[in-house]
């Protein structure tokens, strides 16, 4: 299973493991640490609580890996985004295509402690108090 | 720090950047990898300009950890973009020094682990490496940089890394 670590700090981070067991001990051990200025790892750099973790079934980088979608998905991207592009009756193109090509992109514009990705959680993984 | 540019960075901007190839195209996001092995300076088991990633640790092969028990570790996300995404790229910035300037760009930096168990297998990093996909030892490799020691991890770890890439 993948689990992302949503951090206090707003950083995030992807973990597989075996089972939720093994992940709930490395979390709450990153937490304990955070709780007494502790460092993270062996990069000494500062433990960090832990706000949120998701589950996934399989990586959340893998959606949309092939870059290939729909033919609907595309039609309704391509009406949305040259209606965010036109200006004064033109489309700077190279933004345009720019924007469309962000359409296979796994990640969206988050607020801090919201999930980074586009894909589907299958749940949030209990671990502790937050 | 040892660092290397592999050729498909390079080949990313010859064939797609300046003739617009259609087959040589860059992946849907970038994903960061830590590798066993060694950036090093060009040696028989350093990383060469078309090193690939194996789990074989031999000649020039990037390796990585966590490959035969993950224990926490995974490839983190670095999107496609600009100053948009959740991790992406910075703004470009510019040292016009003749020797030692260019341009460059560091993305946000990621996170991994926290790592679990006895720790990952194999474990123990000794580079980074900027590369495609989430399936360990596979993916098109594009630059890597040494860490600066061997980083072991165990159950509770994480790791910071910030990848910089700069043309000069």
């Amino acid at each position: 299973m993948f689990l992302e670590v949503i951090y206090e700090t707003g950083a995030h981070s992807i973990m597989e493991a075996d089972d939720e067991n093994e992940a709930v001990d490395a979390i709450r051990e990153q937490n304990r640490r955070a709780e007494n200025g502790e460092m993270g790892g062996p990069g000494n750099r500062p433990a960090e609580r832990v706000y949120k973790v998701l589950k996934y079934d399989k990586h959340p980088n893998d959606f949309n890996i092939e870059q290939v979608v729909s033919e609907a998905e595309v039609k309704a991207a391509f009406k949305d985004i040259l209606a965010e592009n036109i200006e004064d009756g033109v489309v700077h193109l190279p933004q345009f295509l720019a924007d469309m090509r962000l359409i296979t992109s796994p990640q969206v514009d988050s607020e801090p402690h919201e999930s980074n990705y586009k894909m589907q959680e299958t749940g949030e993984l209990k671990w502790g108090e937050k | 720090m040892a660092v290397i540019a592999f050729q498909r960075l390079s080949q990313l901007v010859t064939d797609y950047v300046l003739g617009a190839s259609g087959t040589i195209t860059p992946p849907a996001s970038w994903t960061m990898g830590l590798a066993t092995t060694n950036v090093g300076s060009g040696g028989g088991t350093d990383y060469a300009r078309n090193s690939v990633w194996s789990v074989t640790v031999a000649t020039t092969n990037i390796n990585e950890i966590g490959s035969t028990t993950a224990a926490g570790y995974a490839r983190q996300t670095i999107a496609k973009s600009i100053n948009q995404g959740a991790i992406d790229w910075g703004t470009s910035t510019f040292d016009n020094t003749f020797a030692t300037g260019g341009q460059s760009t560091a993305a946000d930096e990621v996170t991994f682990g926290a790592f679990t168990g006895a720790g990952p297998s194999p474990n123990g990093a000794n580079s980074w490496v900027l590369t495609d996909g989430s399936t360990l030892n596979a993916g098109q490799p594009y630059f890597a940089g040494d860490t600066a020691a061997t980083r072991t991890y165990a159950v509770g770890d994480t790791q910071k890394v910030t990848a910089t890439l700069k043309a000069g």
